[in-house]
């Protein structure tokens, strides 16, 4: 059991997760609903409304309250308690997190920020949607701050020692998210927030979409390096196997640092104002963070077949069979691993220069991330959840929880698979994404989607019941399953894999060479942007 | 750093699959054309429905076969609202929005783009199939988003 | 002597470098996955 107060606090922010989960949760149900044109709101509620409150709260606020929570946790286990400041820290970010968290919930409920989660300019909130989407984010930055703060003193006082792995992606992770989000924190607080106060009257929208997706395209790899931090750590202890190499699992996450920022542009492929070599250039960069994904995938295996080959499996594929199917600390991430399967497929396809005109806007993306985000990276934070919360909690995963486990798991995917699997045929037919129901007049070419979105309602009812297994499963394990202590399954290094060069710590060189990527891609566009941009444009409130 | 045989293969097939799909769409994109839109043309967002040649949306005969369309993107309507070309025909889209960013989409074609205030977004497409081919909005752009569309027909 | 010794080095070499058979014809499919469904969407493109 690690330190009680640093238990508090991840069990803390694990609890903002799981309620904006549930409240995301609701938001969902009832868009696939009303997008298959099976229930009609009630008037005072938006189709668009709901969009937003599931954007923000399940792609922003479960995703990083679950990934700082769970770090916490993590870093106290493998670095030992939290110090003074950090702990501090950490709490004052929690809570300005959750205020801000409150407020942006508050201002959707209020129907005053129907802007959906990427709140794309010139559409105009209240002030205070952007005041609050600040609030998380700088909270953020201050859990940041703690983790590393905790990694310094602890360097000092082991006297440089090599960083327990886990703790290393950490750094590493909110290293990436830090970067990363000062591009969103700049368009909101020297754009956003000036101009729908009232202060200018004009906003410059490439220049906030850029800036926007200059943190857009890294905050996927936000949510995906702590469910790589369990597949690479935790699985291996889980499965009674070791860590395939230490070295190659830290220069994995080296390589997201690299490039996984300056690749925004392959969101914005089909923008004008953006020359298409700048473009191109930006797609070879995204085919570059592919290859620690490529890495991941060999080590994964790797540790599967050694540690069944251990067992005294046999033959080609006998490994398969010893896997612990049944112990859902690992059937959940594993079954996030085998989504991630199309999920990366689907990925490449999306940054592929003008292929993205295939898919762009069309369900196909939506259909996309919900197996990146909400399948491979949830499935994963899930299997962490029905350990590490007893563990927090001081209680046990009990036989009959873990069986639940397993059924919410087989629930999620087979929800999944018919949701996201409708959403890649039907928007590879043309079906635009974030579109409430309509048939277009009873354009014919419309009336064939239909079907396909009755199938999405289908799965997002399999998907909601899942979440209701879920929120079971979790409040049981926090406050009712019996006491006893749990393990925080921590896998070691396998005995010959080679040792870790210190380069791999070496800070100043990965940030620097992050930095020079990132001046490279985007310096002369983003200039260019500027020195050749059209006059801005008002605000609208089109809701 | 030592790495396993097998992970050195499986790396290297990995790159070589990566680089021969760049290669494609690169070729694709600088020996053929087929670049994603990316017109650099800039307008006053403010001024777009009165500045020519967005002051008269209209579809255009340009050459033979050749048809030039110019729309007008805004809330929660394209102008013009009526479009009609013979099988064949080639047509430029050039587009701009007088509000708030919209998208161009015409489904089961490569016809896809977003249509920034600000900016003036250009694509071709030549309509082999007779039809009537439906265009419509594909980035949310207010509570009337999914009214947004109008229809472009192909005669035979 | 040497030579003997040499020669079981390989062997053992060999034989853990062919555990990992198993994994490497896993990813392989997984590339191979990649590799059809980036294909079929091209052909799309290109039927478009």
């Amino acid at each position: 059991m690690i330190d009680k107060r640093d238990a508090k606090l991840s069990l803390f922010f694990l609890s903002i997760s799981f309620l904006a989960l549930f409240i995301g949760a609701i938001a969902g149900l009832l868009q696939t609903l009303v997008r298959s044109g099976t229930i009609e709101l009630p008037l005072s509620i938006g189709y668009y409304q709901l969009l937003t409150a599931h954007g923000v709260l399940l792609a922003l606020i479960f995703t990083t309250f679950f990934i700082v929570g769970f770090l916490y946790a993590g870093i106290s286990k493998t670095m030992g308690a939290l110090y003074d400041v950090p702990r501090r820290t950490g709490w004052l970010g929690f809570v300005m997190m959750t205020f801000g968290t409150i407020l942006a919930t508050i201002f959707i409920l209020l129907n005053k920020a129907t802007v959906l989660y990427t709140f794309y300019a010139p559409l105009q909130a209240s002030p205070w949607f952007y005041v609050a989407l600040v609030h998380v984010v700088v909270g953020s930055w201050l859990c940041a701050f703690s983790m590393w703060n905790q990694y310094y003193i602890w360097k000092k006082k082991t006297n440089n020692k090599l960083s327990p792995l886990f703790s290393y992606m950490a750094v590493m992770t909110m290293a990436l998210w830090f970067i990363a989000t000062l591009g969103v924190a700049a368009t909101i607080l020297l754009q956003f927030i000036p101009w729908s106060i009232g202060w200018v009257d004009k906003i410059d929208i490439l220049i906030s979409r850029t800036l926007f997706w200059y943190f857009g395209h890294p905050l996927v790899y936000f949510w995906l390096l702590p469910a790589y931090m369990c597949w690479y750590v935790v699985i291996p202890k889980i499965i009674g196997g070791k860590i395939f190499s230490d070295a190659l699992a830290r220069l994995a996450f080296v390589l997201f640092l690299l490039f996984s920022i300056p690749v925004g542009f392959h969101h914005q492929l089909l923008e004008p104002g953006i020359s298409h070599s700048w473009k191109f250039f930006q797609v070879v960069l995204t085919f570059m963070v592919i290859v620690p994904s490529l890495m991941t995938a060999f080590s994964m295996f790797a540790v599967f077949e050694t540690a069944g080959r251990k067992k005294g499996a046999r033959g080609l594929f006998g490994w398969v069979k010893v896997l612990p199917w049944k112990d859902v600390r690992f059937f959940a991430p594993m079954m996030g691993m085998l989504i991630f399967v199309p999920a990366g497929a689907g990925g490449i396809i999306n940054a592929s220069h003008q292929l993205n005109q295939v898919i762009h806007n069309t369900l196909w993306v939506t259909g996309h991330f919900h197996l990146t985000v909400a399948s491979t990276v949830a499935l994963t934070f899930f299997g962490i959840a029905y350990w590490l919360v007893p563990y927090l909690s001081g209680r046990t995963l009990t036989p009959q929880m873990n069986k639940l486990g397993i059924i919410q798991t087989i629930m999620w995917t087979i929800g999944m698979a018919f949701m996201s699997g409708a959403m890649h045929v039907v928007g590879l037919f043309g079906a635009p994404r974030r579109t409430a129901y309509t048939t277009y007049s009873d354009h014919p070419q419309a009336l064939d989607w239909v079907p396909y979105q009755a199938a999405m309602a289908i799965g997002g009812t399999i998907l909601f019941l899942a979440i209701l297994l879920l929120i079971y499963i979790i409040g049981y394990l926090a406050f009712k399953a019996p006491i006893g202590e749990m393990d925080f399954p921590l896998g070691e290094v396998e005995e010959k894999a080679t040792s870790t060069p210190i380069i791999l710590e070496n800070w100043k060189l990965w940030v620097g060479i992050s930095a020079a990527l990132i001046f490279i891609a985007y310096t002369l566009p983003f200039w260019h942007m500027i020195e050749h941009g059209p006059p801005g444009s008002p605000g609208y409130k089109f809701w | 750093m030592h790495m396993h045989k097998y992970e050195k293969i499986w790396l290297w097939s990995g790159a070589v699959c990566l680089t021969v799909f760049l290669l494609i769409v690169g070729v694709s994109a600088y020996a053929m054309g087929n670049q994603p839109p990316s017109h650099m043309e800039t307008i006053d967002p403010k001024e777009a429905a009165v500045t020519a040649p967005f002051d008269k949306p209209r579809m255009t005969k340009v050459g033979d076969q050749e048809y030039e369309a110019i729309m007008l993107a805004q809330a929660f309507t394209f102008t013009p609202s009526k479009m009609t070309v013979p099988k064949g025909s080639t047509v430029h889209f050039k587009v701009t929005s007088t509000d708030v960013v919209h998208g161009f989409q015409i489904p089961s074609t490569n016809v896809n783009m977003m249509v920034t205030p600000g900016y003036v977004s250009k694509i071709s497409y030549t309509f082999e199939e007779p039809g009537k081919y439906l265009i419509l909005c594909n980035e949310y752009c207010g509570v009337g988003h999914q009214v947004m569309a109008v229809t472009l027909e192909v005669m035979s | 002597m040497a030579q003997l010794q040499r020669k079981t080095n390989k062997k053992v070499k060999v034989k853990k470098e062919n555990e990992l058979l198993g994994t490497l014809l896993s990813v392989m499919g997984v590339g191979l996955f990649i590799v059809l469904s980036w294909g079929a969407v091209y052909l799309l493109y290109l039927s478009r």
